[in-house]
């Protein structure tokens, strides 16, 4: 398979950029299966969240669309496709037009994606001539726009720092410039905001905004901030231990969460709202990666939960402009009751 | 400034320099913070804003330059090294660091681990075995840790276990201010409300003081009474918690809750709150915040007063009563 193929792929209108089909991921050399049939879709221009606890699967999920799971970790169920390219058929020298060209990404740490001996300048001209034609000085002119782009204020002076030199927000800004360099069709974002001030953090989601709006980027937006994905994603996609427990538009799943996991998770998350006293927690512990239950993986946490809730599998099931995996979805009115107490 | 007498922690007008000859820096400037017992202080600013440096001076790890320090009334900045080690061994204040898989030695069971607290105490070879076990144990169960995961080692236990263990170690010597340095940002947020509600059950219990910091609200929401502001090593901002996050009175305060994300209405926009300013100095006499405030004028080239605009409530800057309507407005 050729760059230019996928290219041709990735034009055609009804290819989502990121098509994700019963995809099962097992850790520990096949000793638990940590993502269990898990599908979804990002459309073009679409920003998709990804939210869940630590352990839940959403990481494994990203880093598959980026072809760099750790080893031992081994795809061993369904598909997943990247402009219609299917990475599990995607060899290690196609995988070198893929990323960059296709899928690009950002971290939680970027001072430790940089060499911190090289001025990141060079490393983002570096970043351009991996996935172009363009000479040194034409890359570094590109470099420096995009360093623009990104939001520095004096670029060329920028180009000349060392990593060492730079903040953190303005390391997150070179590696998105690095990330964007291949003028991919998805950006994965996996916790980038997570570690930096939270001025910063608004900084960087603007930028984001700003780019999905300019470049008509996707976005696969991975977090375990609610909050955070709130302001960003169009949809949102729940995890809890290895599964998809609901999706659906971003707005209508915060108003209106059909699960009881996303309902107790929002009941726990602060949301924004900084003057609040209650600290609420959800009872229990997640189950361990892997644990074979017979029914639904969250029922020993849930207050909702029946005896016939823990017996047998339970579907992922449309709901609403959504889906939701729960036998009791028809029945459970979940008032969400965060969004409303701020009126008070 | 006056402090009143019945607090445990008073820090009063301390400046901390940091570095030798011209590569000395000036990390805190003018920093008055009290804490009483059974209070829970937090606080709050970006990287940088000298937040640890502030943490390890009232431990004793870093000398201030100027002010003083009162701890349990010792007044810890006028003892010599020794004796300062002496009071700092004796247990009356204790820390809590962010990442308890850092903080803890991994070949270590929870036992030994919690034990390493009462291990530097000055009393400690005078502790039999049997009574060093119990007050393990009491530790850990203080902390809602069941005692048969005493022989466990870091590894073998969850991230908000690992944390409850970090607490215990502290705790076990009865300490009387706790001081946590960013103790959940580590932990997803049902973990981080447990360990919020295990601090605050710890302050009910034995009357502790606690100082928690933090560089995002959501680890202070709902658990602290008061909150400091630090920016660029001065306290700008310094009141009760729900009223200062509500309608805060420092521009500063205001960039960090409107920075914020949210699932709800913003009360202020960042984008009129966020600026960088060439036209203003970064000149010591000037207001600390004044290059990136964006209802700055020329009053602000002069460092404003430290103002009690309500008992309890101090904010540094020449436009409190008029910012937020022009940020709103």
């Amino acid at each position: 398979m050729t760059a230019s193929l996928l290219r041709e792929t990735s034009t055609a209108t009804t290819t989502p950029v990121l098509d994700v089909r019963d995809l099962s991921i097992t850790v520990g050399d096949g000793a638990a299966e940590a993502v269990r049939s898990v599908s979804f879709r990002i459309e073009r221009g679409e920003t998709v969240g990804l939210v869940g606890e630590s352990g839940s699967g959403k990481t494994l999920t990203c880093r598959t669309a980026l072809g760099i799971l750790a080893p031992g970790c081994t795809v061993t169920g369904g598909t997943l496709a990247v402009d219609g390219a299917d990475v599990r058929t995607v060899s290690r020298r196609d995988w070198r037009s893929l990323r960059g060209r296709h899928v690009g990404a950002v971290f939680q740490d970027p001072g430790s994606y940089l060499n911190p001996s090289i001025p990141v300048g060079r490393q983002v001209r570096e970043a351009i001539r991996a996935v172009s034609d363009l000479s040194r000085r034409q890359a570094r002119e590109r470099a420096i726009e995009l360093l623009a782009l990104v939001g520095m204020r004096e670029p060329e002076h920028v180009y000349r720092q060392l990593p060492g030199e730079l903040s953190g927000g303005m390391l997150q800004r070179v590696l998105v410039a690095i990330a964007i360099c291949g003028d991919p069709n998805l950006l994965v974002a996996d916790e980038a905001t997570t570690a930096l001030d939270v001025t910063v953090q608004a900084e960087i989601l603007e930028l984001i905004k700003s780019l999905r709006d300019s470049r008509g980027l996707s976005v696969l937006f991975v977090s375990h901030d609610l909050a955070v994905v709130a302001e960003l994603c169009d949809r949102v996609v729940v995890f809890y231990a290895g599964e998809i427990v609901e999706t659906g538009p971003t707005r209508e799943v915060l108003e209106n969460p059909q699960h009881p996991y996303t309902r107790a998770m929002m009941r726990v998350a602060s949301l924004g709202d900084y003057t609040r006293r209650e600290l609420d927690v959800i009872p229990g512990a997640p189950p361990a990666v892997g644990a074979a239950l017979p029914g639904c993986r969250f029922a020993a946490r849930c207050e909702f939960a029946q005896a016939a809730c823990s017996q047998a599998p339970v579907q992922l099931t449309p709901h609403g402009a959504g889906e939701v995996r729960c036998r009791r979805a028809d029945e459970l009115v979940l008032a969400a009751t965060a969004p409303e107490r701020r009126s008070a | 400034m006056t402090v009143t007498s019945t607090a445990l922690l008073d820090v009063c007008d301390v400046d901390v320099r940091l570095g030798r000859g011209r590569h000395a820096r000036r990390i805190l400037r003018d920093v008055t913070v009290s804490v009483r017992p059974g209070e829970i202080v937090g606080l709050i600013g970006e990287t940088g804003s000298g937040k640890t440096t502030l943490a390890r001076t009232i431990l004793g790890l870093t000398a201030p330059e100027r002010g003083r320090i009162v701890i349990a009334d010792h007044e810890t900045s006028a003892l010599s090294p020794r004796r300062r080690r002496e009071f700092r061994r004796g247990g009356t204040v204790q820390f809590v660091f962010q990442d308890p898989l850092r903080s803890m030695d991994p070949d270590r069971t929870v036992a030994q681990s919690v034990a390493e607290g009462l291990q530097a105490s000055a009393e400690y070879g005078r502790i039999s075995r049997g009574e060093i076990d119990r007050m393990v144990d009491d530790a850990l169960r203080l902390v809602g840790l069941d005692v048969s995961l005493r022989d466990h080692r870091p590894a073998e236990i969850s991230g908000g276990q690992r944390q409850r263990v970090a607490i215990a170690r502290a705790v076990v010597c009865r300490p009387r201010l706790l001081i946590c340095d960013e103790p959940v940002s580590a932990l997803d947020a049902s973990n981080r409300n447990k360990i919020l509600r295990l601090l605050a059950d710890l302050r009910d219990e034995l009357g502790l003081a606690i100082l928690v910091i933090a560089h995002d609200l959501s680890s202070l929401a709902g658990i602290a009474d008061r909150v400091l502001v630090l920016y660029r090593g001065e306290i700008v901002e310094d009141g009760p918690i729900a009223e200062v996050f509500r309608r805060p009175r420092h521009p500063y305060t205001g960039l960090l809750l409107a920075s914020a994300p949210t699932t709800g209405e913003r009360p202020l926009d960042p984008v009129r709150l966020r600026v960088v300013r060439d036209d203003v100095t970064r000149d010591a006499d000037a207001c600390v915040f004044a290059a990136r405030c964006a209802f700055a004028t020329d009053a602000c080239t002069t460092r404003p007063r430290d103002v009690e605009i309500r008992p309890g409530w101090r904010v540094a800057c020449h436009h409190t009563d008029t910012w937020w309507d022009a940020a709103v407005g």
